[in-house]
């Protein structure tokens, strides 16, 4: 069988060099519909190939980096979010810092006091 | 007991040595002193009788935390040789109140009173005050001393008040008396009581720049002379953690809830503050500054698992943090003398190419405070977490397991001007002294990453 | 004794490469010394083979808290040992032609990344695993941090920070089993083996033992720092990560995770098939997306770690002992993909698929070697590719048959994906910069030609690799789960 095709192709396209029609003729239809596979190629890009790369792309641009690495990055980005707003805490005032600490101390004593 | 005494002559001694001129001496004759304290403590750690009326006891424990002590100060002062050597004046004063301050430390970790413990403190502090200020011209150096010393007089407040408070209620200032009454009273301690711990806490707390108590350490790191700063983040950290330990476990054992929430509280604020703040910083000397916040963060949950291995934890982790800590402010030192003096953490640009050797020390020593093995500070961080896991806090392991993420992040952000590929012509000069000082800390920190039994064992 | 050789040896090599003072020299000194490891291993094997020995190796190095130095080479631990000991001279020779800084310093950490590697597979003490799985990391965040391309830090830094974070639970989750085990506890495996926790217990120990192997793999969705990660380091180092850093994640899920926590690998394997699943068919797509070679190895592994998570999952002997085989042949295609894609960057200057095309005109030896890596990529029959993941398809088979379905995706999928880049290289019109692509040189051959063959050959004859493994994924299996 395999032999047979190769042989056939070999006898009508190579040695005999005999194409149905010449390029840049117009073709009949129903010879077209043959001469180009009945448009399975342009059916299946159609069909399978555009939805795939749609799919891909939209996976890739949407998905991956829309909201998987946006999530991991949020984590970091929330994290030093948080950093910059204790950090301001530490501005220096000296009685801001007293003021924190003996609040601190009460915070700790009302507990205290609450779990007896 | 011994090397109390020797501390405090060898004190007044390079006090007198200061009225001459002759600067070189001081060091060497410091070293000397600290080594003669280091042997007797040694040799002398049989002795576990409590001494002058029942005042200190130099026990097991009192012992291992004041050899780790006087190692850190005597790696301090062979920097100060470097560190002192362009000062003109008062040098002989600077080591005679870093040996002051080191005696306080000592009595803190061997209390047996409670008046000790309030002694210690204040002896371990005031000297500190004036250090923080002792570069007199320096604008920042003045406030940090300033600063401190009017919240460190709050503290100290808190401290006396509770101490009161609990002599109020036990009639005793004795450990084992306050102790005794403790475990007498262990369903349900009055409420002055408990007052009167949780102000010992808060004094205590203030010293080891626990949240919300912490407020003046950055400052006071960062506007304090270098060598202070790496005196107050190694050999005032242990000491304070010492004391603290020593209290929760001769003092005030079985601990009341209301005090183990406190200290849960404490360090949950303690990691969270210290590490996140600390992604902010661009100076070097703040980044450690919070860093020894954080690191306070992960002792205070060793603290507060009340573990039977705590002692061991907690002084595995200061001794070893105390170590890569030195190295890295060693480092500094010397990379910011060649880059006039700046602070930010630029100027360890390129350093990887100026000078492999320092660079790979820096690392080792970042490294070692994230916690990688097979560096020391990997035992330190893991026995933390093992003591925490075995006493069932999970919770607080989990989120302080989060924290150490966010530490990793600013410990490597350094590495990222280390290993730029940025030039940076400066020469570092790095002295003999020095260089023995982060070789002897870079080998401690391996070696004790693989045998890590050998400060275990104690 | 032999195993702790076998695992220290790189260690030795590593610090003798360091102290070289020639560059030139430190490069072949590696070579010569992972040459001699890889016959090391092999001598090991046939010993193996032959007596059924282990080679179990114990040294107690922290006893009162149960933490020993203890090596065991079983076969599923020296499947993984070989296939390191295998591409580590292949990784080294991959680069030994170039000029790079600080050569030493580079090989030595090549060095250092394989005993830390060989360690984890060998270790059978928890917390000694534990220490080697993160100082495998550590080399490697140098090379990368040191010799990667642009954005390296950054990328770098996320890379670190990301997969410490899992290793850390792992740590804690190490510590609770340890308290579990019957006292006196230790973090020997085989007392790992026999603790029984109580469900609620159970399920935050799995999550976190699971969540750090993972992020290592890494499956959907903690990935994101892998495609970065790869195309950022440079070529040797994305081998090491693709080749084998990736196998410890499967290999820490087929030790630490399935026969410790068997109910629960049970209970929830269904749902963590789903979702290396979802992320197979998932990555298999974003693949086809990609522009860039190196990025698309990257997502191609992405989808072929999918697959094999899937099939660990699966809990059976196909399934198992297909995963062992693909992570054996996967290591290898990887690094030839990687090779490929540095031949390419070197003679052409971009890895841009578009901008290449019709290197089969001016060189054919490359597309034809580079034709049978991608063909084995794809899982074609009589290519090793093929062996692992019929394997775990048939797995997958007898767990679910809608997930063996699905698995067959990784073959078509592949199948479009790779097939796609490799017209875009080697077919279609030469440009002017593929028109003067050199073919590929003897110096060249000495790495393709090798494991190229290794790959034909085990897809004729998978028999070796899967001898090894056959007995301790049928006890594996039996141990853990014949009671449920």
């Amino acid at each position: 069988m395999l032999a047979l095709t190769i042989w056939l192709t070999w006898v009508i396209f190579i040695k005999k060099s005999r194409f149905p029609v010449p390029d840049g003729k117009p073709i009949p239809f129903l010879q077209r519909l043959i001469y180009r596979r009945y448009f399975i190629d342009e059916l299946y890009n159609i069909l399978f190939v555009k939805p795939y790369e749609v799919i891909s792309n939209l996976f890739y641009e949407k998905v991956e980096k829309g909201v998987i690495d946006r999530i991991v990055n949020g984590i970091g980005y929330l994290t030093f979010e948080a950093g910059i707003r204790i950090r301001r805490l530490q501005n220096g005032n000296a009685s801001f810092y007293l003021f924190v600490m003996v609040a601190g101390a009460l915070f700790f004593l009302l507990f205290n006091l609450m779990i007896h | 007991m011994a090397s109390l005494i020797v501390l405090s002559l060898l004190g007044i001694f390079l006090l007198f040595l200061g009225l001459g001129k002759n600067k070189k001496f001081y060091a060497p004759f410091g070293i000397i002193g600290l080594l003669i304290a280091l042997v007797l403590q040694i040799t002398n750690s049989g002795q576990h009788s409590p001494l002058l009326e029942n005042m200190v006891q130099f026990d097991s424990l009192a012992s291992v935390f004041s050899s780790s002590m006087l190692v850190l100060t005597l790696m301090i002062f062979l920097l100060g040789i470097e560190y002192y050597k362009d000062m003109p004046k008062n040098v002989a004063e600077n080591y005679s109140l870093m040996l002051f301050s080191l005696v306080g430390g000592l009595l803190m970790t061997s209390f047996a009173n409670m008046v000790t413990l309030f002694l210690g403190i204040e002896i371990l502090s005031i000297p500190l005050y004036i250090l923080s200020g002792s570069k007199k011209k320096s604008y920042r150096s003045n406030e940090a001393s300033f600063k401190y010393f009017l919240l460190g007089s709050f503290a100290s407040a808190f401290l006396l008040f509770g101490i009161a408070l609990v002599y109020g209620v036990t009639a005793s200032f004795d450990i084992s008396a306050i102790s005794r009454f403790c475990s007498t009273h262990s369903e349900g301690l009055p409420p002055l009581m408990t007052g009167g711990m949780l102000m010992i806490f808060l004094g205590l707390a203030f010293k080891v720049a626990a949240v919300p108590f912490h407020f003046w350490s950055p400052d006071v790191y960062e506007g304090s002379p270098t060598l202070i700063t790496a005196f107050m983040s190694t050999v005032v950290k242990t000491a304070g953690f010492a004391a603290l330990y020593r209290l929760i476990s001769h003092a005030f054992s079985p601990l009341p809830e209301s005090m183990i929430w406190m200290l849960w509280i404490l360090t949950f604020l303690t990691l969270a503050v210290g590490n996140l703040s600390a992604l902010w910083q661009s100076s070097f000397k703040r980044l450690l500054a919070y860093s020894s916040i954080a690191n306070s963060g992960f002792l205070l949950l060793a603290l507060l698992s009340g573990d039977p291995q705590s002692p061991g934890t907690i002084l595995f982790y200061t001794f070893t943090y105390s170590l890569a800590t030195l190295t890295a402010f060693s480092l500094f030192f010397s990379v910011k003398k060649s880059s006039q003096g700046s602070e930010q953490m630029e100027i360890f640009t390129g350093l990887w190419k100026n000078n492999p050797f320092l660079a790979i020390m820096l690392t080792f020593a970042l490294f070692s405070l994230a916690g990688i093995p097979p560096l020391a500070g990997f035992f330190g961080k893991y026995l933390v977490f093992f003591s925490a896991i075995r006493q069932d806090f999970l919770w607080i392991s989990a989120f302080a397991i989060l924290m150490a993420v966010v530490g990793i992040y600013y410990y490597f952000s350094v590495l990222r001007f280390v290993f730029s590929a940025k030039e940076n012509p400066i020469t570092i000069q790095y002295p003999k002294t020095s260089m023995v000082v982060i070789i002897l800390c870079g080998l401690l920190l391996v070696i004790l990453g693989i045998f890590p039994s050998l400060i275990l064992s104690y | 004794m032999f195993s702790l050789v076998l695992i220290s040896f790189p260690f030795l090599a590593a610090l003798l490469v360091l102290m070289t003072r020639k560059a030139a020299v430190a490069k072949w000194m590696s070579l010569g010394f992972s040459l001699l490891q890889l016959a090391l291993t092999l001598i090991f094997w046939h010993f193996h083979t032959a007596g059924g020995n282990s080679f179990s190796f114990f040294l107690p190095w922290l006893p009162e808290w149960g933490i020993n130095i203890h090596f065991e080479l079983d076969g599923i631990s020296f499947l993984m040992v070989l296939l390191t000991n295998l591409l580590i001279p292949f990784i080294i020779y991959s680069g030994i032609y170039k000029t790079q800084r600080n050569e030493q310093l580079l090989y030595a950490l090549i060095l250092f990344t394989q005993f830390a590697l060989n360690g984890v597979f060998g270790s059978r003490n928890a917390v000694l695993f534990y220490i080697f799985w993160e100082m495998a990391l550590v080399p490697v965040f140098f090379i990368l941090f040191l010799w990667g391309g642009e954005r390296r830090q950054s990328v770098t830094l996320k890379f670190f920070i990301y997969t410490l974070f899992g290793s850390l639970f792992l740590m804690i989750a190490f510590i609770y089993l340890y308290f579990q085990t019957s006292v006196p506890h230790d973090f020997e495996y085989t007392s790992f083996l026999k603790t029984n926790l109580e469900p609620c217990n159970q399920m935050w120990v799995f999550w976190m033992l699971l969540m750090s192997f993972v992020i290592k793999i890494p499956l959907f969705p903690v990935h994101t720092w892998q495609p970065d990660t790869y195309t950022v380091a440079p070529y040797q180092g994305s081998m090491l990560l693709g080749g084998l850093m990736m196998k410890m994640g499967i290999y820490g899920l087929i030790r630490w995770v399935l026969p410790v926590i068997p109910e629960f690998s049970l209970q929830w394997g269904f749902w963590i098939v789903i979702f290396a699943l979802t992320g197979l068919i998932y990555f298999s797509v974003i693949a086809l997306q990609q522009q860039n070679f190196k990025m698309l190895i990257a997502f191609s592994s992405l989808a072929h770690a999918g697959l094999m998570g899937a099939a660990v999952f699966s809990l059976n002997e196909y399934g198992l002992q297909g995963v062992l085989f693909q992570c054996f042949s996967h290591g290898i295609l990887v690094v030839l993909l990687f090779y490929f894609a540095q031949l390419i960057e070197e003679r052409t200057d971009t890895l841009i698929l578009p901008r290449l095309g019709g290197i089969k005109t001016p060189a054919p030896v490359f597309s034809l070697l580079l034709l049978i890596t991608i063909l084995g990529s794809a899982g074609l029959p009589l290519t090793n590719g093929f062996i692992g993941e019929i394997l775990m398809i048939l797995g997958l088979f007898s767990f679910q048959v809608w997930s063996s379905i699905l698995g067959v995706f990784t073959l078509v999928g592949g199948a479009i994906y790779l097939l796609y880049a490799y017209q875009r290289i080697t077919l279609g019109e030469t440009n002017p910069l593929t028109i003067g692509f050199q073919d590929i040189t003897i110096r060249e051959m000495v790495l393709v030609v090798p494991l190229v063959l290794l790959v034909i050959f085990f897809g004729f004859y998978p028999q070796p690799l899967l001898n090894l493994t056959e007995i301790p994924v049928r006890e594996l299996i039996s141990n853990a789960f014949s009671s449920h």
